[in-house]
């Protein structure tokens, strides 16, 4: 399975990219929207991981890029905000894992979407 | 200088408490708040008026909302101390500090006292923003913790309270929740273990 993590935040991308790859998945990292989305554009990806805010529109944007090319990407979000104190627009997430829980939390949502 | 608001932030501030629920909103307020309250306001209300109301309510924006949150995590943990902090709580033009002392209480309540420590008038030419954020401001998902550009250190959220403007600022940056180094040895700890049970 080929995940894409987003997030601006370097330590947390390792952090995630080092848990996700020792439960056997296979991790392309992206520190933005936009470079996200070339990845999205030229690379197999079967899962989007991503922080809700980042510099350059966060997952609004990321979002919004994805229901434009890959409407059927899945994609779970990640924030140290609750998922209500973030106003996203309504969109096919398949989770959202708060950052600072239990890391296994979010692999069985990785697991649930393969 | 408004010499009389000046007078009144300066004058004797008793201690006041008030108590939260598990859910964050107002059950008790001590009688010295209603002093408070009309010390410094000509509108007629009573601290009760706050009864049931949520603290986050009450808020200028969503990162003193996340800092307050933080804070009520680490009192609310069972083996959490009573957290005894000095933070600058300005009111332009002035540069206020208190003392706040946060107690977990029975079923998940939160006990906060709080004191005016001091008040000075700050410089007319001072900037209304007390200090200059050049991004996010960076938080430890798992500890709380707070990058201190300055220092370049992360340094606890009860410490950097005492001299990061965190809870008074008109524009604070949002915050970028991260992870300190301490966290990030813990937590690839924890994923080798996970990884090792299969």
């Amino acid at each position: 399975m080929n995940i894409l993590v987003v997030d601006d935040d370097a330590v947390m991308v390792e952090l995630l990219q080092y848990f996700l790859e020792e439960n056997g998945m296979s991790v392309t990292t992206a520190a933005s929207p936009p470079e996200a989305l070339e990845f999205l554009l030229h690379k197999k990806i079967d899962l989007v991981v991503s922080d809700a805010i980042m510099p350059g529109g966060g997952a609004r944007r990321l979002l919004a890029d994805i229901l434009k090319t890959q409407p059927d990407m899945p994609v779970i979000l990640m924030s140290g905000y609750g998922p209500n104190d973030l106003n996203l627009p309504d969109h096919h997430a398949r989770g959202f894992w708060r950052k600072g829980e239990a890391i296994d939390n979010l692999i069985a949502m990785v697991k649930a979407v393969r | 200088m408004n010499v009389e608001r000046y007078g009144l932030e300066c004058r004797y501030h008793p201690i006041k408490t008030y108590l939260l629920n598990q859910s964050d909103r107002f059950i008790w307020f001590s009688p010295e708040w209603n002093l408070e309250f009309r010390g410094k306001s000509s509108e007629t209300y009573e601290a009760d008026d706050f009864i049931g109301k949520s603290f986050f309510d009450l808020l200028a924006g969503p990162t003193i909302g996340m800092i307050y949150r933080s804070l009520f995590q680490l009192v609310r943990k069972p083996e959490s101390q009573t957290l005894d902090l000095t933070m600058r709580c300005d009111r332009f033009p002035f540069k206020i500090l208190m003392r706040q002392e946060l107690t977990r209480a029975e079923s998940g309540q939160i006990r906060v006292q709080l004191a005016y420590v001091s008040c000075e008038a700050l410089d007319e030419s001072a900037s209304r923003s007390a200090y200059d954020w050049d991004g996010p401001l960076r938080m430890c998902s798992w500890c709380q913790s707070i990058y201190d550009e300055r220092q370049g250190l992360w340094v606890s959220l009860e410490k950097s309270l005492g001299y990061l403007p965190l809870l008074h600022e008109p524009e604070l940056p949002a915050i970028s929740h991260g992870c300190c180094p301490n966290c990030y040895q813990l937590i690839r700890g924890k994923i080798y273990e996970y990884s090792c049970r299969g």
